[in-house]
Order: C-alpha cells, then sequence, then structure tokens
C-alpha cells in the first residue's frame, strides 16, 4: 500500500481551441504529494479534473425553458475584428462558441453561419492546426441542417481542443475560452429571465452555483494573468451572491421504469435565491459580460 | 553542473512521457471510448488521465435535470475491468457497476438538477512481483437531445 496522497487538480478541458501566448506555459497541473500515513479505507486520489457545464448543455437548458430566441442577446459576430489580443481572442472564442450554441439550438442557421465565420476568423488568428480548428468548421458547414451532427463535432471539436492544449501547456488559453463561454451562457440566461418569470430558468441560473465553484477554482489558478486579473474582482462578488443561494436535496431514490427502462434519480431539491440576489448577479455578469466583448 | 544537466534531461525526459501519455490517451478515447456514448450526444469534455493499478480517481459533474444521460467509464485492456460508483453529496451510491456485471456505461436522468461525484477505482495486480501497469482511463457523458 503506497502511502502517497496525490490531488491532482485541473485539466481544462471544456470549450474551443487556444492562442499563441508566452504566460500559457504557466504550471497546468497542482499536484501537492502528502506523505502522511493515510488509513487502510484510504486509496491514493487523483481529482481528473474540475468540471464545468459546455456551452451546448447550458444552451439545451435554456431551450428546456421553452424562452423565445432573442437574437439581440448574442455577441454580434462582426465584432470579431475588434479582438487582437491573445486573451480577448480566446475570451471571445467562448462566447462566441457559446453563442453558436444558443443559435443552433433554436435553428437559426443563418446566424449559425456567421457564428462559425467569425470563429474561424479566430482560429486564424489564433494559428490553430488545421486538424483541430478549419478541418472541423468546414465539416460543420457541411452539416448544418443536421442537429445532432452539428452537436457531435461541436462537442469533438471541444474534446480536439482540449487535448490539443493540454499537450502543449497552453491551459490558460483554455481557462480564458472556459470563462468566456460560461459568461456567455449566463448572460443569455439572465437577460432571458429580464423579460419573463420563469421557475426553470430561474432555478437554472441558481444552479450555476455548482459550475460557479469550478470556475473559482479556474479564476484562482491564473489571477496573475492580466485579462484574469482585471475580470477577478467580479467574479469575487459574484462568489459572495452564489455563497448566499442555498441549495438542498432530499435523499436520492433510484427508480426504474419497467416499461420504458428509463433509470430516474428520484430526488426533489429546493433552491432559495431571491429577487435581490438575481439582480445583483444580472448586474455583474452584464458587467463581466461587457468587459468580454467590448 | 552535471547534476543540473541530469536534472534538466530528467524534466524533459517526463514532460515527454506525459505528452506521449496524454497523446495516446486522446486517441483511445477518441477510437474506443467515445463509440459507446452512441447514440448518446457527446458533451465534448474530454476526462481523461493514466492511472496505474491501485489509483482511484474521482471526477465531479453537474446532471441537468429531465435530461438523459450516459456515463461511459473506458479503461484501457492492461489495467482489467475497473469499478465505477456514481455518489450523490451526501455520500449516498446511486449506482455501482459492481451490482450490474461490470457494465462501463450508465444511462439515467435526474429529478432535479445535482452534482455527483463518480469515482473509478483501478483493481491491484494479483501477482507479485509483477511491474504496476497503468492505462488510460476516460470518463465521458453524453446526453439526448430532448427537443
Amino acid at each position: 500500500m503506497k502511502y502517497i496522497k496525490i490531488a491532482v487538480l485541473f485539466g481544462l478541458y471544456f470549450n474551443l481551441f487556444g492562442c499563441i501566448n508566452k504566460s500559457d506555459s504557466t504550471k497546468k497541473e497542482v499536484v501537492t504529494i502528502d506523505f502522511d500515513k493515510e488509513t487502510d479505507q484510504e486509496k491514493t486520489v487523483k481529482k481528473i479534473f474540475f468540471n464545468l457545464p459546455s456551452p451546448i448543455e447550458i444552451t439545451q437548458t435554456i431551450l428546456a425553458t421553452k424562452s423565445p430566441f432573442n437574437n439581440e442577446l448574442p455577441n454580434s459576430a462582426t465584432n470579431v475584428t475588434n479582438y487582437s489580443s491573445s486573451s480577448d481572442l480566446a475570451l471571445n472564442f467562448g462566447v462566441y462558441g457559446a453563442d453558436l450554441c444558443y443559435c443552433r439550438v433554436y435553428d437559426q442557421l443563418q446566424s449559425s453561419i456567421s457564428y462559425l465565420a467569425a470563429i474561424r476568423k479566430i482560429t486564424v488568428l489564433l494559428q490553430i492546426p488545421e486538424e483541430e480548428g478549419s478541418e472541423t468548421i468546414n465539416r460543420i458547414e457541411e452539416n448544418i441542417e443536421n442537429r445532432d451532427s452539428i452537436f457531435q463535432i461541436i462537442a469533438e471539436t471541444y474534446a480536439g481542443a482540449d487535448g490539443y492544449l493540454k499537450e502543449n501547456d497552453r491551459d490558460l488559453t483554455a481557462a480564458l475560452i472556459i470563462v468566456g463561454g460560461w459568461i456567455e451562457g449566463m448572460y443569455i440566461a439572465v437577460n432571458l429571465l429580464n423579460t419573463q418569470t420563469n421557475q426553470s430558468l430561474l432555478n437554472n441560473i441558481a444552479e450555476q452555483k455548482y459550475s460557479y465553484e469550478n470556475l473559482m477554482s479556474v479564476i484562482a489558478e491564473y489571477r496573475d494573468n492580466p485579462a484574469i486579473a482585471e475580470l477577478t474582482p467580479y467574479f469575487e462578488s459574484l462568489q459572495k451572491v452564489y455563497a448566499q443561494i442555498t441549495i438542498t436535496h432530499d435523499k436520492s431514490v433510484v427508480v426504474t421504469d419497467q416499461e420504458t427502462k428509463v433509470t430516474t434519480i428520484e430526488n426533489e431539491s429546493q433552491i432559495s435565491i431571491t429577487p435581490q440576489q438575481l439582480k445583483e448577479i444580472t448586474n455583474l455578469i452584464v458587467e463581466i459580460r461587457s468587459k468580454i466583448v467590448s | 553542473m552535471k547534476t543540473i544537466r541530469t536534472l534538466i534531461l530528467l524534466f524533459g525526459f517526463i514532460a515527454g512521457i506525459q505528452t506521449i501519455g496524454l497523446s495516446q490517451c486522446k486517441t483511445f478515447t477518441k477510437n474506443d471510448c467515445k463509440p459507446k456514448l452512441d447514440p448518446y450526444i457527446y458533451n465534448g469534455q474530454l476526462n481523461s488521465a493514466v492511472l496505474n493499478e491501485g489509483d482511484f480517481a474521482e471526477l465531479m459533474l453537474t446532471f441537468y435535470s429531465n435530461q438523459d444521460y450516459r456515463i461511459v467509464v473506458c479503461a484501457a485492456d492492461e489495467l482489467g475491468k475497473v469499478v465505477f460508483r456514481l455518489v450523490d453529496t451526501e455520500g449516498q451510491v446511486v449506482f455501482t457497476n459492481e451490482d450490474h456485471g461490470m457494465i462501463d456505461y450508465w444511462d439515467f436522468r435526474t429529478k432535479s438538477t445535482q452534482q455527483l461525484v463518480i469515482e473509478v477505482s483501478v483493481p491491484e495486480s494479483t501477482k507479485e512481483g509483477e511491474l504496476a501497469k497503468s492505462g488510460c482511463v476516460s470518463i465521458l457523458v453524453g446526453f439526448l437531445d430532448n427537443q
């Protein structure tokens, strides 16, 4: 029995592509080795990584709320010409990734194509290898009519880029893309809620408390980066609001429907979020998003 | 000076090994694991790592209410059958493949959005004196487009 406890925190595996940036070669894994003796029940533990929902999942949950499509919410694809620094490009790559998913789940084909073009431009600017970038975008264009194919291709692209970034010590880029994608998903959600009363959407925003905790770990890891440093005070304010939101669950019961063979984890949750908390979250998300896209 | 050069070479060697390992894991995941998600849509999160015999890994994931999910825990053949369990935030085990013939996937939906921890245990070799084996383990999540 080894008496080694390894906690490998991190692996940024979510969104698309990256950029050439010296500061990308920051340490990608935090490894702590504790030689203290463990009890027999304890085992070598490797936390493979933290996880955040991809834009695909976020926009899927928005779609499930039956909110109508709002074409004023996504960042305009024409803004792509405004971004030049590697940090801005990476952040807005995440933003456009979320916007693409948002448009695609609502079958907004023309908008989807515009976002593809924006992503293609950023891909070129970031010098993404052909097999990780443009090739995939070509496949998306060829399959634009097929929703499932699009999701599959986007997902493959994420995974391919994750691997690429990790192999090339560019985790900071991945972190920036994660931040951009998450913020854009939240921006769409809080704005949709501004125009309607939708408990499901409200719950969805509150439930991002889970993702947020992981996101803050990403922020903390890269706080020395100027782009992250500029956003950090806003994220810390957001953290304080989310800390006040409570989500509790009843005991889990796993039930399998004998007819449909669908297995469900049956448990209710109780979510507590006040109008003031929602307002604070909305304001902070709008501020952060404005800094990213402007 | 010689010591420094040795250290640099050692770090270079380790870095090279890591890169090769990650690259192989990526290929393994794409070719051997991703097809097991079908017909579920891959969520694009590449959760893979090289684990050794006796290792225990965990990954916390968020699952959204009323979505249909498939989790695939896919391990390189040399590691043997790995055990995976899903545990809720209260520590209650909601699934273990030990009760289902060591199957390498599970399909389910959740009534409410929640976080679940996926725990993966790689069995230890029972043969004494044998070198510890290592291999890639990937945890993939797919969902159905319910629209």
